[in-house]
C-alpha cells in the first residue's frame, strides 16, 4: 500500500512539474510586451517599468520560472494588478465555495446514480432502464450552461421557488445557503448522472456474470448480501474512475456553473481576472486548479486498492 | 473530453449485449438515418445560409422585438428585432467549423504521435505518453479558457485551444488500438517479408485503426462543439452580435422571463447535434469495432 503511494508521488512530482511549466509559459503567449498588455489602458511609462522588474521580464525565461516556482512553493502565487491583494488569499476565499458546489453535486450524482444503476442492472431492458439510458443518453447532451439555463428558466422564472443567483457563506446562515446552492449543484449532478448510471450498469451486468457471484449464490448467501458485498463492490471499482475521469469536465462545469449562478468560487474568480485582464491572477488559478485536478485522480488511484483488493498487488 | 473516454468503455459492452449477439453485423437503424438527416440539413443549412432566403442574422429589419414564430420569421425574433432562424443557422457555421476543424487537427497530430507511440514503443512511447497525461492533467474548459485569455478571442485560436485538447484523448485511443494491431499475424508478416517500416505503418496498421479512429472522432466532434458553446457563453469565442449557439443561449439567459426563445432554439439546436453526432458516432464505433466482429 505505501509502496503503491510512494510509487503513485513519484509519477506526480513530473507531471505538476510540466504543468507548472506550461502554465508558467501561458504568461509568455501573450503577444508583445507582457507588460504593456498586461497593464492595458493602465500603462505609463512607470508602471510598465515596475511591472517589467517586477516580473524580471528583462531576465531569461529560465531564471523567471525558477523563481516564480521558488515563489509557488513558498505559497506566494503572485498578486492582483487591480488590488494588490495576493492571488493565494483571493483563491483561499474562493476555494470553500467551489469545494461545497463539487461536493455537493457529486453527493446528489451518486445517491441517485447508484440506485438507478443497481436497478437498471437487476432489470435489464425494463422499463426503468430504458427510460434511464434514454434520459442518460439526452443528458449526455446538454452541457451545463445549457442545463443551468434550463433549470432556472423552470424553478426560478417559472415556478419561482429557487434563487437564481446570489450565494450566502454557510457561516452565515446555512438554511440559506444551501437554498442557494440547489440549482448550480443539481445542474452539475446532472451532468455526471448520465455518465454514473451508464457506467454502473454495464459494470452491474458484467459482474453479476463472474464466477464468485455464482459461488456466492450456490453457497446459498441471501440475495441481498449477493448484491451489495459480492456485486455492488466490485462494480464501484470503475465508478470511483468515472469520478476521476469525470472530475476535468466537472471543474470545467463548475466554472460555467458559478458564472450563470453567481457564485463567488475560484471559477468567478478566474472569469472575472480574465474579463479585467489580471493575468497573474488568471496563471495563479489555472495553476491551482491543475494542481489540485491531478491530486484528486493521484486521490483516486489510491482509493482503488481499498475497494478492489485484486489490484494490491499489481 | 473526458466523457469520450467513459464512452469508450461503454460501447464495447453495450455492444456485446445479449440479444446482439446473435447478428455479426447490425443494421444501423432508422434512429441512424435520422441523426445523419439532421447532421446533413444542418451542415448543409450552414455551408448554404448565404443563398437561403434568409435575412442577415445582424439585421434589425422592421420585425416586432420578441415577437413569435411567423411566416417572415419562422421562429420568431429576439428581443432586438432580429431573424432567431438566420441566427441559428449562422451560429451553426462557428460550431460546425470549430467541431469538425478542431478535431481534424486533433486526428493528423494525435493519428501521428499515437501511430509512433503504438508501434515503436520503447522511450518513443514513453515520452508521448507523458506528454499526452500533461495535457489531460488540466480539466479541459480551463486549459481552452487559459490559451484563449492569452492569445485573444477569435475563431482560430478557438479552434486552436479546442484542437489541443483533443489531441491527448486522441492520442491515447490511437496508440492503443496500434498496439493492439501492431500484435497481429497480418503486420508481423509484412515485417518479415521486409517491408520498409513506414510502409508497414501506413499500409497494414494505419487503414485497420482509421476506423474507429474517425467514429471517435465524431464523438469528439460533439465535444468539442460543446466547448466552444463553452467558450462562447462565457464571451470568449467569436464574439456577439456575431451569433453563436453558446454566445445566443448568453443572451437569451439575461431575457429568459421576456423572451425565452433567445435561449432555447440555440439550444436545441446545439442539444439534435450533439445528440445526432454522439449516436451516430456511438453506432459507427459499435460496427467498426473489429475485436467485437472478430471475437
Amino acid at each position: 500500500m505505501l509502496r503503491l503511494a510512494l510509487k503513485k508521488l513519484a509519477i506526480l512530482v513530473p507531471v505538476a512539474l510540466a504543468v507548472s511549466v506550461l502554465t508558467f509559459l501561458l504568461m509568455n503567449l501573450l503577444p508583445g510586451d507582457p507588460a504593456y498588455t498586461i497593464l492595458g489602458s493602465r500603462a505609463t511609462p512607470q508602471s510598465v517599468a515596475e511591472l517589467t522588474a517586477r516580473l524580471h521580464l528583462d531576465e531569461p525565461v529560465w531564471t523567471r520560472y525558477s523563481s516564480w516556482l521558488g515563489g509557488v512553493l513558498t505559497g506566494d502565487l503572485g498578486q492582483s494588478y487591480l488590488n494588490y491583494q495576493p492571488a493565494s488569499s483571493l483563491i483561499g476565499h474562493a476555494l470553500p465555495v467551489t469545494l461545497e458546489l463539487l461536493v455537493l453535486s457529486q453527493v446528489i450524482a451518486l445517491a441517485l446514480a447508484v440506485p438507478l444503476g443497481v436497478y437498471s442492472a437487476r432489470h435489464p431492458r425494463g422499463w426503468v432502464d430504458r427510460i434511464a439510458s434514454t434520459v442518460s443518453f439526452g443528458t449526455l447532451a446538454m452541457p451545463p450552461y445549457m442545463l443551468g439555463v434550463l433549470l432556472v428558466s423552470v424553478f426560478s422564472v417559472g415556478l419561482k421557488a429557487l434563487p437564481a443567483t446570489g450565494f450566502t457563506p454557510f457561516g452565515d446562515d446555512p438554511g440559506l445557503n444551501l437554498r442557494s446552492m440547489v440549482l448550480p449543484s443539481l445542474t452539475l449532478a446532472l451532468g455526471s448522472l448520465a455518465v454514473y448510471v451508464r457506467l454502473l450498469r454495464t459494470e452491474m451486468i458484467s459482474t453479476l456474470q463472474q464466477d464468485f457471484v455464482t459461488v456466492a449464490r450456490a453457497k446459498g448467501l441471501p440475495g441481498r448480501a449477493v448484491l451489495w458485498r459480492h456485486t455492488v463492490r466490485p462494480s464501484m471499482f470503475s465508478l470511483v474512475t468515472a469520478v476521476g475521469i469525470n472530475l476535468g469536465s466537472l471543474i470545467g462545469g463548475a466554472f460555467v456553473v458559478e458564472y450563470i449562478f453567481a457564485l463567488p468560487g475560484v471559477g468567478a474568480l478566474t472569469l472575472n481576472s480574465i474579463f479585467q485582464r489580471d493575468y497573474l491572477v488568471v496563471q495563479a488559478c489555472v495553476l491551482v486548479v491543475a494542481v489540485g485536478y491531478v491530486l484528486v485522480n493521484l486521490l483516486v488511484d489510491l482509493l482503488y486498492p481499498i475497494i478492489d483488493p485484486r489490484v494490491r498487488h499489481v | 473530453m473526458s466523457e469520450t473516454i467513459v464512452l469508450t468503455k461503454d460501447v464495447p459492452a453495450a455492444a456485446a449485449a445479449p440479444d446482439d449477439a446473435a447478428a455479426p453485423r447490425r443494421r444501423l437503424g432508422p434512429v441512424f438515418w435520422v441523426a445523419a438527416g439532421w447532421l446533413a440539413l444542418i451542415v448543409l443549412a450552414a455551408a448554404l445560409a448565404d443563398l437561403l432566403p434568409l435575412s442577415r442574422p445582424g439585421d434589425l429589419g422592421d420585425a416586432m422585438p420578441g415577437a413569435g414564430p411567423s411566416a417572415g420569421h419562422l421562429l420568431g425574433t429576439d428581443d432586438l428585432g432580429r431573424d432567431l432562424l438566420s441566427r441559428v443557422i449562422y451560429g451553426a457555421r462557428v460550431s460546425l467549423i470549430v467541431g469538425f476543424a478542431s478535431i481534424a487537427v486533433g486526428l493528423a497530430v494525435g493519428g501521428v504521435l499515437g501511430l509512433l507511440a503504438g508501434y515503436f514503443r520503447g522511450w518513443v512511447d514513453a515520452v508521448i505518453t507523458a506528454a499526452a497525461n500533461v495535457l489531460l492533467a488540466f480539466p479541459a474548459l480551463v486549459l481552452g479558457l487559459a490559451v484563449v485569455t492569452f492569445l485573444g478571442p477569435s475563431l482560430p485560436h478557438v479552434t486552436l485551444a479546442i484542437s489541443l485538447l483533443a489531441i491527448g484523448p486522441l492520442t491515447l485511443m490511437v496508440r492503443g488500438a496500434t498496439l493492439m494491431f501492431s500484435e497481429r499475424e497480418f503486420v508481423l508478416a509484412s515485417r518479415l517479408v521486409g517491408a520498409r517500416t513506414h510502409r508497414t505503418v501506413l499500409r497494414e496498421v494505419l487503414p485497420n485503426v482509421v476506423p474507429s479512429a474517425l467514429s471517435l472522432g465524431l464523438v469528439s466532434v460533439a465535444n468539442a462543439m460543446v466547448a466552444e458553446g463553452g467558450l462562447s457563453f462565457l464571451g470568449l469565442s467569436v464574439r456577439p452580435p456575431d451569433p453563436t449557439w453558446g454566445n445566443m443561449i448568453a443572451e437569451g439567459s439575461a431575457v429568459l422571463e421576456r423572451t425565452p426563445a433567445v435561449a432555447l432554439w440555440p439550444a436545441v439546436a446545439m442539444f439534435l447535434t450533439v445528440l445526432s453526432l454522439n449516436y451516430v458516432g456511438d453506432r459507427l464505433r459499435g460496427r467498426f469495432d473489429v475485436k467485437e466482429g472478430a471475437l
